[in-house]
């Protein structure tokens, strides 16, 4: 028996992935646990195991390399050595055709597929459409066969014809422009539509062309890219953020010195992993929110989720755009393991080889622009999280350490944006949490005898 | 304007035709002193005493037949169920006499007998108990359905139901007897046959039968939250059904959902949608959608019971879907 190779489902979000890669070829043995291919969904690329042995045979028809495929959908099969893959049979549809088409051939008792082939023959015909939209399509002389329908099953349906009728009735409109004018405009680049919005009701001449190519100036038309996976993503997150959260930010500025003595010391001590500010500023996070369970909470309907685990991600630039992986229980992970997990979970981000899992959960963000002189900013917050941290750089400045014997001194400074969600939270327990966030920077040892 | 209960405005219809009308009078179990089991007589029996509130035993085909021989000679009375399910075993009498003797006659023997009973599910009431059956009779010829959704409809209706010709199922579901609604205290009436506009939309249209009524406006409520602009229609009689009003709001739409609590094969929503098909053809701009309870005996167990009736979140989803179509 052949075993169906699918399109899995890798998050509870995921309704499509990209094939990215075979890994096995058609033909090649594969055993359980080898991996069979590469599939990129919610930002990660993920390779699949096979749970069974067998032949791997893949269809011709089967979805080609880099297409987006539904979950579920067949990719390939296994089968048992010498087992033809099912779709090396024919199907049923298919002898009937070729029996029809050899007439001599045919036997006498040859099957009888007319009724079939005419409901066939009639789906065939041109898109689903409905009989409203074949009505309208009809009293607004529109030619429905071309059209793309917007049904739920691709079907063409009233609002189509009437895009499409209006649509017709706009490029019919004459434009009023001499030959010429036309001609240039074409060369420029300009649209005629557009120059008839400037120069209403009057006819269109080149020197009207002309002037507005020089305001036009090298304005080509934009070159045009299809959104990455996730570039789409992050579009509709940022989307539904802006849409749902109430966001409230808080800046503070934090002396950071100790922390860069911490991080100097560690360094000098030659360890083999030095955390970075980004493991440094994540215990410190941690350590605030086991204190402030609210800043770890979320909304769901009419609930509020207090997440017993501190999960926490760091928001990483790379090639193929913004990657949040999650250190996963941060709060009980000692300093050094913090450093090794997330310098491997950021390597992996980078070179687009994180897995989804590691994508998902978080409980709280940390993000940080420091490297890029940033100080302030107002971070969007990660739905469904209820906060995410803004890290500015460190910086050293003059400030005033004691006020009544004048005293300044150059410290190294920092500043730091909260933005929470205040739907879930009000403004007096946030600032409580970035005010002990702000102590444990500026008095690292609070947090790391624990 | 004042509000009763659904049973109140049941009860004083046929209050009021009982006092201009001497040839009324009920049969039923449990209708005479103890006022029946859902209150449909109460306070009627010290009135109209026990000659025009029958209390019966438990023998439908036998009391049905008398009610039948009774309208035939000038009576008009009014068989009550409680259940409807226990109509069951009075079949004969329904099919092969009540709904034909018109017609046998000549029209020259009127048949002016109203059955009313409890219609749905709810309450844990098993399934002997939480019956519909209108499709039943809306197959006969001959019968008239009254599905009243609210107070005001139930008053009008067995109103109607009282001063008519015909054999009248009078169905009331078990969960809208406690709900109050305005009534007005002038005499009113409402014909068969009209169904009511309940809310206007243009997005898509509902018919919505019973207690669906309510349910469904409470939904489209929501859904108007997210510009979704539903019309609703009651169509209060199945028999006569108003399919004009119907195609007319299909028309404006393009676009139709049948919600009914009960079964689906065969039911009003295959119905409605089959005529839609006939009459309304190139109005629709999706395939036809029909909501409605799971096929199955109605289960004892409260949580299996819920399980099988469409719930506003099923209502909500049979709606998006058939926009989205």
């Amino acid at each position: 028996m052949a075993i169906e190779i699918v399109m899995p489902k890798l998050g509870w979000t995921m309704e499509e992935g990209i094939l990215d890669e075979w890994i096995k070829r058609d033909g090649d043995e594969v055993q359980p646990g080898d991996i069979i291919f590469v599939v990129e969904s919610d930002k990660a690329l993920q390779e699949i195991e096979a749970f069974d042995s067998g032949i791997l045979r893949i269809s011709p028809d089967a979805p080609p390399v880099g297409s987006t495929v539904k979950i579920g959908e067949t990719l390939a099969y296994l089968v048992e050595p010498g087992e033809a893959p099912p779709f090396d049979s024919p199907k049923a549809d298919e002898v009937q055709l070729t029996a029809h088409s050899s007439a001599s051939a045919l036997p006498a008792a040859a099957p009888k597929p007319l009724a079939r082939q005419r409901v066939k023959g009639r789906r065939g015909r041109g898109p689903a459409i409905s009989p409203r939209a074949r009505r309208v399509a009809r009293e607004l002389d529109v030619n429905w066969a071309i059209i793309t329908g917007s049904g739920a099953s691709g079907r063409i349906i009233e609002r189509d014809i009437r895009a499409a009728a209006e649509l017709a009735a706009a490029a019919h409109t004459e434009i009023n422009i001499s030959p010429v004018a036309r001609r240039v405009a074409q060369e420029a680049g300009i649209d005629p539509a557009e120059l008839e919005a400037r120069f209403p009701g009057a006819r269109i001449t080149r020197a009207d062309v002309e002037k507005a190519a020089a305001e036009h100036g090298t304005d080509a038309a934009p070159e045009r890219q299809p959104l990455s996976r996730i570039r789409q993503l992050t579009r509709d997150r940022m989307i539904q953020s802006a849409r749902t959260a109430v966001p409230v930010t808080l800046t503070t500025e934090v002396d950071a010195t100790e922390l860069q003595q911490l991080r100097r010391s560690l360094s000098a001590d030659g360890g083999e992993i030095v955390p970075s500010y980004n493991d440094l500023m994540l215990k410190v996070v941690a350590a605030a929110l086991t204190e402030q369970p609210m800043l770890n909470a979320s909304i769901e309907a009419d609930e509020l989720l207090l997440h017993s685990a501190i999960n926490i991600g760091l928001a990483v630039d790379t090639e193929r755009g913004l990657l949040v992986p999650v250190i996963r229980e941060a709060d009980r992970l000692s300093l050094l393991e913090v450093a090794a997990l997330s310098a491997d979970v950021v390597e992996r981000a980078r070179a687009g080889k994180i897995a989804a899992e590691d994508l998902q959960g978080g409980t709280f963000t940390i993000t940080n622009l420091g490297m890029y002189d940033i100080d302030a900013f107002t971070p969007i917050i990660n739905l469904p999280q209820c906060a995410i941290l803004g890290v500015g750089r460190i910086v050293p400045r003059q400030i005033v350490v004691d006020a009544e014997a004048q005293r300044l001194a150059i410290r190294q400074m920092m500043t730091l944006s909260l933005t929470f969600d205040h739907r879930v939270v009000d403004g007096a327990p946030a600032a409580r949490f970035l005010q002990r966030v702000k102590q444990y920077v500026e008095t690292p040892y609070l947090w790391l005898v624990n | 304007m004042r509000e009763i209960t659904y049973t109140e405005a049941a009860r004083e219809a046929l209050a009021e035709q009982m006092a201009v009308d001497p040839s009324i009078f009920v049969v039923g179990e449990g209708i005479g002193e103890r006022g029946g089991n859902f209150n449909t007589t109460l306070g009627l029996y010290e009135k109209y005493g026990p000659m025009r509130l029958r209390d019966t035993p438990i023998v439908e085909r036998g009391f049905v037949g008398l009610c039948a021989g009774a309208a035939m000679t000038g009576s008009r009375p009014v068989v009550d169920f409680m259940f409807i399910d226990f109509i069951l075993d009075s079949m004969g009498e329904l099919l092969n006499q009540i709904s034909k003797i018109q017609y046998m006659s000549s029209g020259r023997i009127k048949m002016p007998i109203v059955l009313r009973g409890c219609i749905g599910i709810g309450g844990a009431a098993a399934t002997h108990h939480s019956g519909s059956y209108y499709p039943l009779f809306v197959h006969i010829p001959g019968f008239r359905v009254a599905t009243p959704s609210n107070p005001y409809d139930a008053k009008g209706l067995l109103k109607t139901a009282l001063t008519g010709d015909d054999p009248v199922l009078f169905l009331e579901h078990k969960l809208l007897l406690n709900r109050r609604g305005p009534v007005p205290e002038a005499e009113y009436a409402l014909p068969f046959g009209q169904a009511a506009v309940i809310r206007e939309g243009s997005d898509a249209t509902v018919v919505a039968l019973a207690v669906m009524a309510p349910k469904v406006l409470d939904v489209c409520d929501e859904l108007a939250k997210d510009r979704l602009d539903i019309e609703v229609i009651d169509p209060r009689t199945l028999a006569p059904l108003d399919m004009a009003t119907i195609l007319e709001s299909v028309g404006k739409t393009g676009r139709l959902l049948i919600a009914d609590e009960t079964f689906g094969p065969c039911g009003i929503g295959a119905e409605i949608s089959a005529q839609v098909m006939e009459q309304g053809f190139d109005d629709l701009d999706a395939p036809i959608a029909r909501l409605n309870g799971v096929h199955t005996p109605t289960p004892y167990s409260p949580s299996l019971e819920s399980a099988i009736i469409p719930d506003n979140a099923a209502i909500e989803k049979a709606i998006r879907d058939l926009v989205a179509e």
